[in-house]
Parts: structure tokens; C-alpha cells; sequence
């Protein structure tokens, strides 16, 4: 019992006690918020809190509080009291990062009492991570980095997250001292793309970066080759070998490498042309290298078509090129001790250590050579440089080489005088004065100095001629003077050119030129020129020369001459063209055109036959152009009806002519035909026949069709000649047809006139010419007309005129049967009379072509 | 990437043949060397799986059963016949089987060799990058045009069984592992410009 006592009075002073002190710790109010954090520069609002206990107990309310940022006094236009117990204070534009700002009141209207107090941090939300990249460093994990922007002030962490297509990877969270770059956990896997991006968050906001996607394999950093050693090669001086021990990651990856060398003394590097190692290799030859030079190299690699970085160099490895022959002579000189005894004299010879670039290899030693005569050798070796030998005073030449590993050096030859030789120094003569120092170590650049004892003038002056001579101006060069006849320094030369009439003119010119230019000259004009070259003691005159300069300059006659030939040229080619534009209307005025009357021939019109050329190969033999004013006459229908006597008439005389048409194509030519047409015209239409004939000179009538050329019932041929007609075919009655036919357009749709050959006999054409007038003839006379038809086939193969006389003989038969067409069988009869004539004697009024020699143009 | 696959998955002959060609072709290119990288390792990780085995893996006179692994067959001559979509299917199925079955192999060692934590890392590694060579093996196989495969079943866990079971399943798993990725390496050869194909 007692102990329960003892452990209830226990707790009982613990919940006393506890309630006492926590009453104590109680603050009187609160701020709110309680962690505040804001944007800097923006403002801020906190609320103090009273509680009702303390109001009372320090006789105070809301109005009595007193707001404080880092101990000072807030200024009292920021506060609100917002009732008795809530008061609230507005910070304008905050830009501390961290503000202690504290509620206060005045306990009992007097006493300052903290009633509560936070901490305001201000910062930046963060900005959106740029320029995220990784690196895969081989053999490593893989690193990106990227821009975390501005400083944010506050506590902000940048994760980095990545994922495969197939799966996630877990974050990698970037340190706190690095915030823009993160090492991820896992190995990377080459050839499997994977998307990386940044996420960053803080108190006030959180940002994420673009997302990057991309094979590892692009992002490799090799590690660079290693072992890199450096050998030589004694074939060759000027090269050296690289080897070196590729990084693993070439198993899964081409290489490209850099290749860096220099000499060992020097700081620059120099690099191989990267085309020359694009490729994997595990080694190199470096070529064009100094021989026995000591070189340094070092190489790096990435991967080949760029994707990725370079690795870092390699240690460097130095190698030195095999030597090579000396590749200059050794400076070589003389000394001569004067004592001289018993013939013979102390001669020293002294020379130089090569340098470096020019021994090429370490020199082992010396070779001397000295003749006296030419075939006095005396050959001494060493390693020395220099050689004492007692010589004869005699003359000798000594020549040096160096020796190393490989060869030897050029020689080099040193004249050593004769021991009586001395010198005499003359005057005018031009001397070569050369020095060269002795130094403890050697010998060291000689110079030289051209000297006279005493000048004099040249002994001749410069020969001055003309290297080009313009209109106004001529360009002068000469040579200088031999020295042995310049007798002392050249200092200037004067140039005298004159003309013929003319004063002198004098221009001086520096010794140093070999050429002048005279300008200001007058064209076509004689000059006369001549030179003095001066020594300081006087000068000499060259020999005079002249030149003339032309009238005209270069090219100024062309410039003339081309314009005006072209001008000519070219008034001549529009005249040949306006002629030929116009040549038919020069023609006709100038020479019009004569037909040969020998040439003539029978042009036919129809309009089933194609043109005049397909009449046959003997047509062709004249072409158009033989006939000019060829007179193509078509004669239309006539709307006039004929009288009821005419049509019989014509009627009967269409039959006729078809009858006639039928037997004469195909047997002979036109001069068979021809014939014909005067009595068949025999129409007494004079004044028509006048009307044609004024336009139509020479005709001629046919009535077959040549070859496919049907004509439609009558033919006419026209000859072109404008020779005067005979008497006979300037007859009306000879062109009555003409007129006739016109006037009997009724019956003949279309008449045209053609060109026909005699002596081209055609079956096939006369057939269907047969046919055709057959369909326009009566029903009475088709069946005369098959009959004569086939008379005709039985005297086809006939010749020309007694065919012809046979046929019209019979057609003249057949129309005498025929009734009411006596006139008509008259007239064919008459053409049969002049059919049979022809043959024997030509008509004067037939076509030339008909027969050869058968017109004569008068 | 993904959405990359999707969408060849979705219209694989959206693209015209100028723009997806050399795509296509990069990516053949990408696989086959991915395909040519994990044979490598798939033989690393069987070297390192047997030298924790203990005996008798790894004696010379060793030669284990080859068990059948449910869900998933041995590349088999069977298949030489048929056209290289069709083997890329196979081999796409097989490394999605394997990608589960390293998985539970890595579980098994962790139990058998918890103090080998490069061999469960090449494990988890191994599955790893199987699934990611199927999943390369898709988007071929889709910008190629073939049908996209079904959803491929898990592979049935093995009862729980011994210890010596469980090594020996580990074997044939990495040994499966290395022939298929070695053959998706063979077959991805003929795609591949200049190939043997």
C-alpha cells in the first residue's frame, strides 16, 4: 500500500512538474507562416498571433505589438492590426536571403516581450537545366553534366533519370557541390539507346530539362593508346616507327587518332595529317624527319566517324632518326708558319666542328687531302680539327671531308699558295677583298669587299639600244660594263637622245639599272641616243644609236581598219539580203525570164492527178524554175444554161470527145492529141477564144490522162513560152476549144489544163479513162463504146502514130454510126488527118517538147 | 526510344523508303552490334557463373545434362529454313524467355552465392540487356514490316528444387543466353549491307 502511495505521489510530481515547464516553454503567440520561404525581391505577409492568456496577463492586445526584422523595428505603415489579438506585417520587396523577423509586445504598456520569432529565406525557383551531355568514359560509368542556370539560394536538388525502352534506371542524384553533373551507378551497354534528362526541384518550384536520347556507344571517351615507343630504321634517316597498344574499346569501335611530334627542343608540336590515320592501326611511320634529331610523340584516339570524344593524350615517347651522310662540307683554312727551312715550310690547316643539323650523325673522323701536282696525293686522317704538315713551297690544293657512320661529306678545297707568290696590286683593276675571323673555336663568316687601288674612266661606254619603241615613247636598255672595262665603281650613267633637228636632252640614271624608258617622244620621228657611264674619276660616251618611232601606235591601224571593214561587210550583206528578198521583183524588171522554148513541155491540171512532177521522169528533167508565168486557168461551171441546140450539140460532141479521149490515151503522146483539139473546138465562140488566148499564149489540148491522171473529160497542156505563136496556133479556131469547153460548163464540171509527153505509152490509165467515160456516156452509146474499147486493147501495143492514125480512123467510124453527129465525125475526122500528118511532119504550132527540134522561136 | 517503336509498331509503312531506309539501316547496324557485344558478355557470364559453382562445374570432365528449360527451346537447326524475319521472331521470343529466367537465376545465386556480387550483377546485367535486345529486335522486325508478336508468356518458375538443380538450371540458362544471342547476331548478319546476307 505504501509503495502505491509512493508511486501515485511520484507521478503526481511528474505531471506537476511537467505541466509547470511546459507552461513555461509556451510562447505567448505564433507566427504565421512558420518556415516561410519566398521568391526574392517579391513581398511577404506574417501574421503574430496572441493568446488570449497573454493578453491578459500582460494587459495588452494586437495593438501593442512590435515587429522586428533582424533586431530593428519594422516601420509602423507595414503592420495591420487585424483584431484584438492578430496583427500582421507586410515585407516589401525582400532581398536578403534570410530574414529574422520577430513578434514583440509591450508587456503592461512598458516592458519589450518576445513573443515569437522565424526565419524568412528568399531564393529563386529553378530554371530549366541546359546543355545536358554525358560522357562515357571508357571502362567507367557513364557522366553527364549539364547547365543548372542561375543560383537559386536555396536548397535545390538536381536528379538525373534515365530509362531504356525497356526499363528505368534508378536516379542519380547530384551532389550538393556539384549540381550540374552526375555519375550514374550502372555500366553503360553500348549499342542500346537510352534517354537521359535532368529533373530539379526546390522550395519554390520545380524544372525539367530536355530530354536527350542517344546510343552510348556516340559518347565514349576511349582511354588513350598506351605503350607508345618510338624506333628507327637504318635504311632510312628521315623516318621513325610508332607502335602503341589501342584501348580495349577498339573491339567494338573504329578508331581515329592524332599523332603529335616535335623536337626535343622544341615547344610547338607538329601533327600528322589526321587522313593518314583514320582508321584502326597499331601503328605509324613518321616520315620526312631530320636525320639524328631526337623526336617526342604522342597520340590520342576517338571514334573514327567523329561520334564521341577524344581520349586524352598518350604519354609521350621520344625516338632519334638513324644518321645520314654529313650533309655540308666542313669551313677549312690555313695557317703558314713563316720560319721556313730547307725547302720546305709549316703549313697548319684548321677547321670547324659541324653543327648538328649539318654533320647528321656523330663524326667520327677527318679526311685531308693534298696535291701538289696533280698526281702528288698526300691523304691524312683524324679526328682532330686540325692537321699540321710540312709542305714544299710549292702550290698545293688540300680538300677536307667528315666522316660519319654513314658517309662522308662533301670536300671542300683550299688553295695553298706557292711560297714566292706575292702580291702587286694595280691601278683600274677591280680587287675582291675577303676577311674571315679566327675565333678560339674555329673560323667565322668571311665577308668580302670589292676595293680599286686607284679609279680611272671606263674604258668604254655602254652600248644603249632599244628593247621597244612605242609613238611616244621607246623603252632603252643596255648591259653593263665588263669590269675590265668599268676601271672603277659605276656611279651613274647619263642618257643623250636628240632628233634630227632637235636640242639634246640629257637624263642621268642610277648605276643599278640596266633600262630606261624615253617618254614624251614625237610620233614618227628620227631619234639619235647615246650613253655615258661614269666612274668617280670621269665617264665614257657608248656609241650612238638611233631609232625612229612609228606613226601609228600599236594597234591604232587596226582600230581603225577592223571598224571599217566590218561596216563594209556589213552594208554588203544587207544588200545580198534586200536582193535576195527581192530577187523575183529584180528578176521580172531586170532580166526576165526567156523560157527555152526547146525545154518546153505539157503541164496537166486535173483534180484527180497529183502534181505535174509525177508525170514521169522525163517531166522532171525541168524543174520550176524553168518556167516563169505559168498560167494555171481553171474554168468553173457556168450558171448559164445553154440553148436546147447547143446542149444537143454539146452533148453529141461530149460524146465524141469521150469516145475520143478513150482511144487516143495510152497510144500516143500529145503531139497525137494534139492535133485533135482543133477540130474538136470548133465551137465558134470567137470572142472567148480571143479572151483566153490573151492570157494563155501557147496550148495545147489532150484529152487522155497520164498514167493515174484521169482527166475528167477534156485536158488542155499549155506550153509557157512567150515566144510569139505561129500563125497557125494564133488561129481562133486552134483555141476555139478552149472557149467552147468553157461555155459548156454544164456538162463539164471542171476543165484543166496540163503538160503531157508524147512517146510514153500507158495501158492501165487508158483503161479506167475508158471506164470513166463510160459512166458519162448514154446507155446506147456504152455499149459502141465497150466495143471500140476492146478495138483499142488490140491496137495497144502499137506504136504512137500508126496507133494513133488506126484509132482515129476507127474512132472516126464508130462516130459516123452514131446518129446525129456528123459534124462532129467531120472534125474527127480532120483530127485524124492531122494525127496522121504529124507523124510525118512536124506542125508548127506542137509544143517544142513534142517533138526535138520541132519549134524554132522566132 | 519508345515511342520510336511504337510507332513503326503502328504503320510501319508510313515512312517512305528514302527517309526509313537509312534508318532502318542504322538500326540493323545498332542491333547487330549490340547482338555482336552481348555474345561476349553472354560468354563472360557463363565463364564467371561456372567458376562459382564450385565442383564439379568447371572440371574438365564435367558434362552436365542438357536439361529442356520450360518456355524456351535451344536455337535448333530446324529453323535454317526460314526466312530471316521469322528467325529474328524466334530470337526476339527466346531473349524475352531468357530475360525471366536470368532473373531467376539471379535470385537462385544470390541464395547459392550471396558473395559474388559481380557474377549477380552480370546476371542482372545479362537480363537486362536481353530484354533490351528484344526490344531492339522489335523495332526491326516492325520497320521491316513483319507482324509484331504477341504478348509472350512468362516462363513457368521451376519448383523449388536443390542446390545442384539450381546451379544446373543456371548453366543451361547462360549457356541458352549465349547460343541465342549468337545466333540473333548470325541472323542479324544478313540484314546487315555488306553482310553475308
Amino acid at each position: 500500500m505504501s509503495t502505491l502511495q509512493i508511486w501515485v505521489a511520484q507521478a503526481l510530481v511528474i505531471f506537476l512538474t511537467t505541466e509547470s515547464v511546459g507552461e513555461l516553454l509556451d510562447p505567448c503567440g505564433y507566427i504565421n507562416p512558420e518556415s516561410p520561404v519566398i521568391e526574392r525581391g517579391s513581398n511577404f505577409t506574417a501574421v503574430c498571433v496572441l493568446k488570449e492568456k497573454c493578453v491578459d496577463y500582460y494587459h495588452a492586445n494586437a495593438s501593442y505589438i512590435v515587429w522586428k526584422t533582424n533586431h530593428l523595428n519594422v516601420p509602423k505603415e507595414q503592420y495591420t492590426t487585424i483584431n484584438r489579438t492578430a496583427s500582421s506585417v507586410t515585407l516589401t520587396n525582400v532581398a536578403s536571403l534570410s530574414i529574422q523577423l520577430t513578434c514583440n509586445i509591450f508587456a503592461y504598456g512598458q516592458i519589450e516581450q518576445n513573443v515569437y520569432g522565424i526565419t524568412v529565406l528568399s531564393g529563386f525557383p529553378p530554371e530549366k537545366p541546359k546543355n545536358l551531355n554525358c560522357i562515357v568514359n571508357e571502362g567507367k560509368r557513364m557522366m553527364c553534366q549539364w547547365d543548372p542556370g542561375r543560383e537559386t539560394y536555396l536548397e535545390t536538388n538536381f536528379t538525373l533519370k534515365s530509362e531504356w525502352a525497356t526499363e528505368k534506371f534508378e536516379d542519380c542524384k547530384a551532389k550538393p557541390d556539384t549540381p550540374n553533373s552526375c555519375l550514374v551507378s550502372y555500366a553503360p551497354v553500348y549499342f542500346v539507346n537510352i534517354e537521359v534528362w535532368v529533373e530539379v526541384e526546390n522550395a519554390l518550384g520545380t524544372a525539367t530539362s530536355d530530354h536527350l536520347n542517344f546510343d552510348p556507344v556516340e559518347k565514349v571517351k576511349p582511354n588513350p593508346p598506351h605503350n607508345l615507343s618510338v624506333s628507327n630504321s637504318e635504311e632510312l634517316s628521315s623516318i621513325l616507327k610508332l607502335t602503341w597498344i589501342n584501348p580495349n574499346i577498339k573491339t567494338i569501335m573504329t578508331l581515329k587518332y592524332n599523332i603529335e611530334y616535335r623536337t626535343k627542343d622544341a615547344s610547338t608540336w607538329s601533327q600528322i595529317p589526321p587522313e593518314d590515320i583514320a582508321s584502326t592501326r597499331f601503328s605509324f611511320t613518321v616520315q620526312d624527319l631530320k636525320p639524328f634529331t631526337e623526336y617526342v610523340f604522342r597520340i590520342r584516339c576517338m571514334r573514327s566517324n567523329g561520334k564521341g570524344f577524344w581520349s586524352d593524350w598518350s604519354e609521350e615517347a621520344s625516338g632519334i632518326t638513324y644518321e645520314d651522310r654529313p650533309s655540308k662540307a666542313p669551313s677549312f683554312w690555313y695557317k703558314i708558319n713563316p720560319s721556313h727551312t730547307h725547302g720546305y715550310r709549316t703549313v697548319q690547316l684548321i677547321w670547324k666542328t659541324l653543327l648538328p643539323f649539318e654533320a647528321n650523325g656523330k663524326i667520327l673522323d677527318y679526311e685531308v687531302t693534298l696535291t701538289r701536282w696533280k698526281s702528288h696525293l698526300q691523304n691524312y686522317t683524324t679526328n682532330d680539327t686540325k692537321l699540321t704538315v710540312n709542305l714544299t713551297d710549292d702550290r698545293y690544293i688540300a680538300t677536307l671531308t667528315a666522316r660519319n657512320l654513314v658517309g662522308k661529306s662533301d670536300a671542300s678545297a683550299l688553295t695553298i699558295p706557292a711560297c714566292d707568290f706575292q702580291g702587286e696590286l694595280v691601278e683600274s683593276k677591280c680587287y675582291l677583298i675577303t676577311v674571315t675571323p679566327v675565333y678560339a673555336n674555329g673560323p667565322g663568316s668571311p665577308e668580302s669587299t670589292k676595293a680599286y687601288l686607284k679609279q680611272a674612266p671606263p674604258s668604254k661606254g655602254p652600248i644603249v639600244r632599244t628593247k621597244k619603241v612605242g609613238k611616244n615613247e621607246a623603252v632603252l636598255e643596255w648591259d653593263q660594263l665588263p669590269v675590265d672595262a668599268q676601271n672603277g665603281f659605276i656611279r651613274n650613267y647619263t642618257i643623250f637622245y636628240r632628233t634630227v633637228i632637235g636640242n639634246e636632252t640629257a637624263v642621268n640614271v642610277d648605276s643599278s639599272h640596266t633600262e630606261y624608258t624615253l617618254s614624251s617622244l614625237t610620233s614618227d620621228t628620227l631619234y639619235m641616243v647615246r650613253m655615258t657611264a661614269y666612274t668617280d674619276e670621269g665617264g665614257k660616251d657608248g656609241p650612238e644609236f638611233t631609232f625612229t618611232t612609228p606613226k601609228f601606235a600599236q594597234g591604232e591601224i587596226e582600230a581603225i581598219v577592223v571598224p571599217v571593214c566590218l561596216a563594209f561587210l556589213l552594208t554588203t550583206l544587207l544588200g545580198v539580203l534586200f536582193c535576195f528578198n527581192k530577187r523575183d521583183l529584180i528578176k521580172k524588171h531586170i532580166w526576165p525570164n526567156v523560157p527555152d522554148p526547146s525545154k518546153s513541155h505539157i503541164a496537166q491540171w486535173s483534180p484527180h492527178t497529183p502534181p505535174r512532177h509525177n508525170f514521169n521522169s522525163k517531166d522532171q528533167m525541168y524543174s520550176d524554175g524553168n518556167f516563169t508565168d505559168v498560167s494555171v486557168v481553171e474554168i468553173e461551171a457556168n450558171d448559164k444554161k445553154p440553148f436546147p441546140e447547143d446542149l444537143k450539140s454539146l452533148d453529141l460532141f461530149k460524146k465524141e470527145k469521150i469516145s475520143t479521149e478513150g482511144h487516143s490515151s495510152g497510144i500516143g503522146g500529145s503531139s497525137c492529141m494534139s492535133s485533135s483539139r482543133p477540130s474538136i473546138s470548133s465551137s465558134d465562140d470567137n470572142e472567148s477564144t480571143q479572151n483566153t488566148s490573151s492570157t494563155v499564149q501557147y496550148s495545147t489540148v489532150v484529152h487522155s490522162g497520164y498514167r493515174h491522171q484521169v482527166p475528167s473529160v477534156q485536158v488542155f497542156s499549155r506550153s509557157e513560152s512567150t515566144q510569139p505563136l505561129l500563125d497557125s496556133e494564133e488561129r481562133p479556131e486552134d483555141l476555139q476549144l478552149v472557149d467552147n469547153v468553157d461555155n459548156n460548163d454544164e456538162i463539164l464540171p471542171r476543165q484543166q489544163y496540163f503538160k503531157q509527153n508524147c512517146s510514153q505509152p500507158e495501158t492501165s490509165p487508158d483503161i479506167s479513162h475508158f471506164e470513166r467515160s463510160k459512166q458519162v456516156s448514154s446507155s446506147n452509146e456504152e455499149d459502141f463504146v465497150r466495143l471500140k474499147q476492146q478495138q483499142i486493147s488490140d491496137l495497144i501495143s502499137q506504136s504512137c502514130g500508126s496507133g494513133q492514125i488506126k484509132m482515129f480512123q476507127e474512132v472516126s467510124t464508130a462516130d459516123a454510126f452514131a446518129p446525129g453527129t456528123e459534124g462532129q465525125v467531120e472534125r474527127f475526122e480532120a483530127v485524124g488527118m492531122e494525127a496522121a500528118t504529124d507523124e510525118g511532119m512536124p506542125k508548127s504550132y506542137l509544143p517544142q517538147t513534142v517533138r526535138q527540134g520541132g519549134y524554132v522561136p522566132q | 526510344m519508345l515511342n520510336s517503336t511504337n510507332s513503326h509498331r503502328k504503320d510501319p509503312q508510313a515512312d517512305s523508303s528514302v527517309s526509313l531506309l537509312p534508318h532502318l539501316e542504322a538500326k540493323i547496324r545498332q542491333t547487330h552490334s549490340l547482338a555482336r557485344l552481348l555474345t561476349k558478355y553472354a560468354e563472360q557470364l557463363l565463364q564467371e557463373y561456372v567458376q562459382h559453382q564450385g565442383d564439379p562445374f568447371g572440371q574438365p570432365g564435367f558434362s552436365p545434362p542438357r536439361l529442356p528449360v520450360a518456355g524456351l527451346s535451344a536455337p535448333g537447326p530446324s529453323h535454317a529454313g526460314l526466312p530471316v524475319p521469322e528467325r529474328l521472331r524466334l530470337d526476339a521470343a527466346a531473349l524475352a524467355a531468357l530475360a525471366a529466367l536470368l532473373e531467376l537465376v539471379r535470385r537462385r545465386q544470390a541464395e547459392l552465392n550471396p558473395r559474388a556480387p559481380r557474377l549477380l550483377r552480370r546476371l542482372e546485367d545479362a537480363g537486362r540487356q536481353a530484354r533490351a535486345l528484344g526490344a531492339a529486335l522489335d523495332t526491326v522486325l516492325a520497320a521491316l514490316g513483319a507482324a509484331a508478336r504477341g504478348p509472350r508468356p512468362e516462363p513457368p518458375a521451376p519448383a523449388a528444387a536443390g542446390a545442384f538443380p539450381a546451379k544446373l538450371l543456371g548453366l543451361r540458362v547462360c549457356g541458352l543466353l549465349r547460343d541465342w544471342v549468337s545466333r540473333t547476331e548470325g541472323d542479324l548478319g544478313q540484314l546487315v549491307p555488306g553482310g553475308p546476307g
